[in-house]
């Protein structure tokens, strides 16, 4: 059986979802199980009210495919025969019928331009890349974020606090193409030690032979070290403009969970009890603070893809959010709905994940 | 804690070993010439294939019946060495000439031109509509002889078979009876490249074709990597950085006024196909009447345009048929002037009833973003320009491009703007879609004049340059005089190149980049 790179991570990605929920189900309480249950129930509408906005959004904007590819050039005859090819003539009603039968067969049609490809087969090429950048990004952002904010914590008031305050409210504001645009300045022309764009040397990439299109993990996969090297220099800048708007939010919300754990009682016990203060902020109190921090981890993940979107463009980074973007010009609307599809199902996905996650550490949620 | 601390820096050690590895550059055992582009690939078959981009591709890959002579419009031999048309002028034999090899080491044969023809009439494919209006049959008599039937007699017909649906094809590439978009190996053919590598979203890599018939200069790249940008602005910014070392289409007006004052960079300006031009649909009020037309071409001044809002990166444009294509002139310029002449114009819609109590008051629409960001600003220009007589009142209108496009051609705007950009490289391909009866109700300008179709047809079938000239030089007097559109500017097209690593490059006025022609350091 032939499964494509999409498929591969897609089903891989839901085993493991599957895996956690099922196994937070069977160890937890019954009120956990109950949770659980609701949560995974209401999930699914908001899937089917997410695919029809979707579809009617689509529909309702100005312009349509056909007059966007033909142009000035195409005749009334060409349009109405591409209008037939593409089911432009059938009534919207049906247009919806079809469009919900395919999306149940996992079918997200072909592309109305560009060679009309599978979406599937397009989404397989462009999902890795976007994978490559919003990980490490995240990782990044809350890394940095909660350590330095637990650190604005521990000197509060203080010199550095106010800077750290200072640098999350900055880069909560920036918009992430602006920053992008700066760190192409600085580092590629500036300083010329990072690529202004793309994923790996274009020489380099000739040799490496890809089979997630994850290209680091091609790269390591393959024992190709220049390829992992070339891909990681090129991962920097975008990786760090995604990752900087993210942390803003992730400081603060550390530090103010910090902040309020270090005025606890079992912390003061501990300082009586002689424990230094590093190992009670970063052992003790920031692991209290990280419940609600997971929580923002679900919900940054919108912000994440939405901000992917606009970092693949400015880097021309060629994942999903820069697809969804070429699309949405030529409007090839089977494209932009399953860019859209797979956008809100990763959200609706790790929300449930993150609530359940939460659920599951902290017994006293219950809802 | 030390350990930690061993860790962490040993980590940091491998981390930064391992991006060195990557920053350094590739081990060069090939000369690389890295191109940036700001297009996309959108159909790699030789009989569908209806951009310039991916004609840029298959120009550099393959070589159709006849080709351009590099730095000129101008076709000579392609594959084929010689051509005669039949007394009725409705056939038209190709001799094609010998030597030619694909990079496996197999010959061109005649039917691997018929191949591809086939393709292109039997299957619904971008270019279809165009091949069908041309061609009635093909044949090959035998491997070095093509025989192409025509649908009408026409002169201007080597100049068509300049178009990517004549490259040959080897059997066994291209299914018969379905297109290919984006073959899995990608495409060769006989010409000074093969492609070896490609992905539509990043790159494209080409290497050379070791059996080139025309072979290749000392210093000619070996290799040549297309790589796809976004913008205009990271494309701009690769090249000065070194990722790329040649930044070609399109460079917008800031990112090339910006490359051009850093040292280092080369700024080159090439020809360009592409016109702009303002339809007036003579199918509505006000537009269908003559007076009208003369007086806004009249009041028209194209190098206030030119100047203050497109800084010079564009040129004035007179006739339809841009500088370089036969009988190409000024012919609004001998009819109008150069500048704005506000008293004609006024007598002009003096004369159509017209006056400051009842001013001529039209729609002007254009699209806020297809044609790049300083539309809006032309056309507050020719707002101006148009509003100089009190006789005038203009309402400017924009729409989103997909709607934009429809209506302006669908009679539904009484005045709007369009580009186009040349298929084959012939004046008369950009006189017919304009001015000839039928090609006109679908360009959404509805001019229709027997004496025209006339001149038009005579032209198209005729094979003597020095007639053909003479009858495209009537045919845009009266064009003019009729003012069936209104020319306002053709595009140049910038590309820059490194100096460190690039000595020239070979771009011609049909914006034909022929890589293997690049010089390089």
């Amino acid at each position: 059986m032939n499964i494509s790179p999409l498929s591969g991570i897609c089903l891989g990605s839901l085993g493991i979802a599957l895996l956690f929920i099922i196994f937070a189900f069977l160890r937890g309480s019954p009120g956990l199980r109950s949770y659980i249950l609701t949560r995974v129930v209401l999930t699914l509408p908001m899937v089917f009210i997410l695919v029809t906005v979707i579809f009617f959004i689509m529909r309702v904007i100005p312009g349509d495919p056909v007059t966007s590819q033909l142009g000035p050039r195409g005749t009334e005859a060409q349009r109405e025969h591409m209008r037939e090819q593409l089911g432009l003539n059938d009534p919207i009603m049906v247009q919806y019928v079809k469009y919900l039968g395919k999306i149940v067969r996992l079918d997200l049609g072909t592309a109305l331009v560009l060679g009309n490809r599978p979406i599937v087969d397009e989404l397989s090429e462009r999902l890795p890349a976007t994978i490559e950048l919003t990980i490490p990004a995240m990782v990044i952002a809350v890394g940095f974020g909660v350590l330095s904010g637990a650190y604005a914590a521990q000197h509060r008031k203080k010199g550095v606090d106010y800077g750290l305050r200072l640098f999350s409210i900055a880069a909560y504001s920036i918009p992430v193409f602006w920053l992008g645009l700066i760190l192409q300045v600085v580092f590629g022309i500036g300083l010329n030690i990072a690529p202004i764009a793309g994923r790996i040397d274009p020489v380099i990439n000739i040799d490496l032979n890809r089979m997630t299109n994850i290209l680091t993990l091609d790269a390591l996969l393959t024992g190709n070290w220049r390829a992992l090297g070339s891909a990681l220099h090129h991962l920097f800048l975008p990786s760090l403009a995604l990752a900087t708007v993210l942390t803003g939010v992730f400081l603060r919300l550390s530090r103010i969970n910090v902040i309020e754990s270090l005025v606890e009682d079992y912390i003061t016990a501990g300082r009586a009890r002689g424990i230094r203060e590093r190992v009670l902020v970063y052992r003790h109190a920031l692991s209290n603070a990280l419940i609600p921090i997971v929580t923002l981890i679900g919900l940054q993940f919108s912000v994440l893809l939405a901000g992917a979107i606009l970092t693949e463009t400015t880097f021309s980074w060629p994942g999903m959010g820069l697809y969804l973007v070429e699309r949405i010009g030529q409007r090839d609307y089977t494209a932009v709905q399953g860019v859209i599809l797979v956008f809100a199902l990763s959200v609706a996905v790790i929300s449930l994940l993150t609530d359940i996650i939460y659920a599951f550490i902290d017994p006293r949620v219950r809802y | 804690m030390k350990r930690h601390k061993l860790v962490l820096i040993a980590s940091l050690l491998v981390i930064a070993a391992v991006v060195l590895a990557g920053c350094a550059p590739a081990e060069e055992e090939v000369k690389t010439v890295i191109i940036g582009v700001t297009d996309e690939i959108s159909s790699l078959d030789f009989s569908d294939a209806y951009s310039t981009h991916d004609w840029e591709l298959m120009r550099n890959v393959n070589v159709p019946l006849t080709d351009y002579i590099p730095g000129s419009a101008e076709v000579g031999p392609g594959i084929a060495e010689s051509w005669e048309v039949s007394a009725d002028g409705m056939s038209w034999t190709f001799h094609l000439s010998d030597g030619w090899k694909y990079p496996d080491g197999s010959e061109l044969v005649a039917a691997d031109v018929v191949r591809t023809v086939e393709r292109a009439l039997a299957l619904d494919g971008d270019i279809h509509g165009v091949v069908e209006g041309y061609i009635a049959g093909i044949e090959a008599p035998d491997d070095r002889t093509v025989v192409i039937d025509l649908v009408n007699p026409r002169g201007d017909f080597p100049q068509i078979v300049s178009m990517a649906f004549t490259m040959p094809a080897q059997e066994g590439v291209f299914p018969a009876d379905e297109l290919v978009f984006f073959p899995e190996e990608g495409i060769v053919g006989v010409g000074p490249w093969q492609m070896v590598d490609y992905d539509p979203a990043e790159q494209v890599v080409l290497e050379r074709n070791p059996n080139y018939k025309k072979g290749f200069g000392p210093d000619a790249p070996d290799r040549v990597i297309i790589r796809y940008f976004e913008d205009a602005t990271s494309m701009s910014l690769a090249v000065e950085n070194g990722d790329i070392d040649i930044a070609w289409r399109f460079l917008g007006i800031p990112e090339t006024q910006r490359l051009a004052g850093i040292p280092g960079l080369s700024v080159i300006t090439t020809g360009g196909g592409g016109i702009r031009y303002l339809v007036l649909n003579e199918n509505r009020e006000p537009m269908s009447d003559k007076n009208v037309r003369q007086a806004l071409a009249y009041l028209l001044d194209r190098d206030e345009i030119v100047d203050r809002v497109m800084q010079g990166t564009v040129d004035p444009l007179y006739t339809m048929v841009p500088p370089g294509f036969m009988a190409a002139g000024e012919y609004f310029i001998d009819r109008y002037g150069a500048g704005a002449d506000v008293s004609s114009a006024e007598d002009l819609l003096r004369a159509s009833g017209y006056s400051e109590d009842n001013p001529l008051a039209f729609d002007l629409w254009y699209p806020p973003e297809h044609y790049g960001t300083h539309a809006a600003q032309i056309f507050q220009v020719l707002e101006q320009q148009f509003e100089a007589t009190p006789l005038i009142q203009v309402n400017l209108q924009s729409q989103e491009w997909g709607t934009y496009v429809k209506a302006c051609t669908a009679d539904e705007y009484q005045a709007c703007y369009l580009g186009w950009f040349f298929d084959y490289p012939d004046t008369s391909n950009y006189l017919d879609v304009f001015a000839e009866s039928a090609m006109s109700d679908d360009m959404g300008i509805f001019y229709a004049s027997e004496t025209m179709d006339d001149l038009l047809h005579t032209a198209g079938s005729e094979s003597d340059p020095a007639v053909r000239e003479s009858l495209y030089t009537d045919a845009q007097e009266l064009y003019a005089e009729d003012v069936v559109t209104i020319p306002m500017h053709f595009e140049v097209e910038k590309v820059v190149f490194r100096d460190e690593t690039v000595s020239s490059v070979s771009i011609g006025p049909a914006l034909i980049f022929d890589y293997e022609l690049i010089v390089m350091k």
